[in-house]
This record gives C-alpha cells, sequence and structure tokens, in this order.
C-alpha cells in the first residue's frame, strides 16, 4: 500500500486506504510500545534487539507508506551495528515524536492524493 | 525492487518454460485464473507486516495462510501445499533460508519467493541458492505484489507442476 503524506501544521498527515486503515492504526499503536522496548532495550545495552526491531520498523514502516518511519527505523538499524549509544537516543526521541504527530485519514482507493478525505483520526483514538 | 532472480540453470521448482514475452502480456483472465482459488503462504515475524501482506493477498482472491517463524511455514507448507510461500528470510524458531532449504529437500514444488529488507548480494545469492525463486526487497508496494504473485501463480495456471 501507499499513504499519501501531507504537513498540516505540526501534524504529519497520512491519508490511507480506507480498507486497511485499521491496519495502519495498529500498526502505530504498535510502535508507541516499541518505542518502550525499544528505550529499555538500549539502557540494557542490548543493541542487537535495537537493531532488530530498527530492522522491522524500516520494513513495515515502508510497507504502510510511513516514509519517514521507515528511514527513522533504517537509521536506528544502522547505530545499534555501531553502538552509538547518544545517536540511538536521539533517534528514539525522534521516533516518539514523529509518532506523537502522525495523524491518518481514511480514504477510498479512488480518492487517494486528494486531501478532503473522511473521517480523521488521530493515532491511538 | 525485485532483488534477484533464481539462475536459470538451476534446476527449477516448476518445470515450466514460459516466454518472457508472454508473461509480461498476460490475459486478465489468466492472471484471474492464477491468482484466484490459489493458496499463498505469507510466513513473516513481523506482525504488522504479516497482517498487510494478508489482507493484500486475500484482496487479490487468493486464501491466505499465515506463519510466525520458518519452522510454522515449514510445517504449514508441507500440510497445506500451498502454491506459492511469501516467506520473510529473517525469522526466530528458523529462518526463512532454513525453511526454504527445508522445504525443498521434503519436495516442496511450489513457488517460493523469498522478501528481505537486507541490501547485500550474499544474501539474496544465498536465498537463490536455497532454494527460492525470487528474492523481493521489502518494502513491497502492493501492485508489485500483485504482479509478481499474478506472475508466479500465472505460470502455474497455464503450465501445471510437473
Amino acid at each position: 500500500m501507499s499513504a499519501t503524506q501531507l504537513e498540516a501544521g505540526n501534524r504529519q498527515v497520512y491519508l490511507v486506504d480506507r480498507d486497511v486503515f485499521h491496519l495502519a492504526k495498529r500498526f502505530l499503536q504498535r510502535q508507541e510500545r516499541a518505542v518502550q522496548r525499544l528505550q529499555v532495550a538500549l539502557r540494557a545495552g542490548d543493541f542487537a534487539k535495537v537493531c532488530s526491531m530498527g530492522h522491522d520498523l524500516k520494513g513495515s514502516g515502508g510497507a504502510y507508506g510511513m516514509d519517514k518511519l521507515s528511514a527513522l527505523g533504517r537509521d536506528l538499524e544502522a547505530a545499534a551495528g555501531e553502538k552509538d549509544v547518544p545517536l540511538i537516543a536521539a533517534l528514539l526521541e525522534g521516533l516518539e515524536n514523529e509518532l506523537s504527530r502522525v495523524e491518518l485519514r481514511a480514504v477510498t482507493e479512488s480518492q487517494e492524493g486528494e486531501t478532503q478525505s473522511s473521517a480523521p483520526l488521530r493515532r491511538g483514538t | 525492487m525485485e532483488s534477484g532472480e533464481r539462475p536459470g540453470s538451476r534446476v527449477p521448482p516448476i518445470r515450466t518454460v514460459v516466454a518472457p514475452a508472454d508473461s509480461i502480456h498476460m490475459s486478465r483472465e489468466t492472471e484471474r485464473r492464477g491468482v484466484c482459488g490459489a493458496t499463498v503462504l505469507v510466513a513473516d515475524d513481523n506482525a504488522d507486516l504479516r497482517e498487510l501482506l494478508a489482507h493484500q493477498v486475500q484482496k487479490m482472491g487468493a486464501q491466505v495462510l499465515l506463519a510466525a517463524n520458518g519452522q510454522e511455514a515449514m510445517d504449514m507448507a508441507m500440510r497445506h501445499h500451498p502454491g506459492l510461500v511469501l516467506m520473510d528470510l529473517e525469522m526466530p524458531v528458523m529462518s526463512g533460508l532454513e525453511a526454504v532449504a527445508g522445504l525443498r529437500a521434503q519436495g516442496y514444488g511450489g513457488v517460493i519467493l523469498a522478501f528481505t529488507a537486507h541490501e547485500e548480494g550474499p544474501r539474496i545469492q544465498g536465498a537463490l541458492a536455497s532454494g527460492c525463486n525470487a528474492v523481493l526487497k521489502k518494502p513491497l508496494s502492493a501492485t508489485k505484489l500483485r504482479t509478481r504473485l499474478t506472475e508466479y501463480l500465472g505460470r502455474s495456471a497455464r503450465s501445471p507442476v510437473a
């Protein structure tokens, strides 16, 4: 799937096909929990875990068309490979910030790309 | 992007001869016959990807089986004989690579498409050597997924597994 990205003020809006909206919403909810697990892994010095979770985020973020999340996953994976604690901490902060900005809007496939989508839903609502 | 194809010189798991142009210009009816009613096993330990892939494959009209690791994938494929397996290469318990090798060793003759977010050549070559028909690069768009499933299941529909 692809999600169209829009910047709306401080919000990062993704227009998501209506039929996968529930999956995209669940994906974002899982990422919120993943941030907590990543912070625990970083505190424990478990770089393999950080690397693996970054790798997963790179793949799934891309699959859901959320390129910024995918890029953060890619960077986390690389930073974990270098065991770069400050960079990992900064990336986690960036991930948390990005997740807090995300808003999903459901569109039908023919509407994708248009801005007048219906049913705006903030992540986690 | 598709990272690699199983070399033609290797023994292919599906013995079909299809002209490349024919597969490119496959008719809509052939596409429909190839994918609708087919069974596709999706093996990925990432629940987000598994759910999305399952949704996309179901939307194409195929039946979907799900596995969260290589061992589950191998067990399900040998029990249910899906026409095509989408296999993540990195999974817990048993890797996708091991599962592919195990399936081929047990005589599974369906299509196996591996997918990976890794860029390196050796991993891709290893997957092809283990018996994958092709390796697809994550993230995989719905359009690319449809194209590849249609291509491989369409071949099966026209020329049954020998």
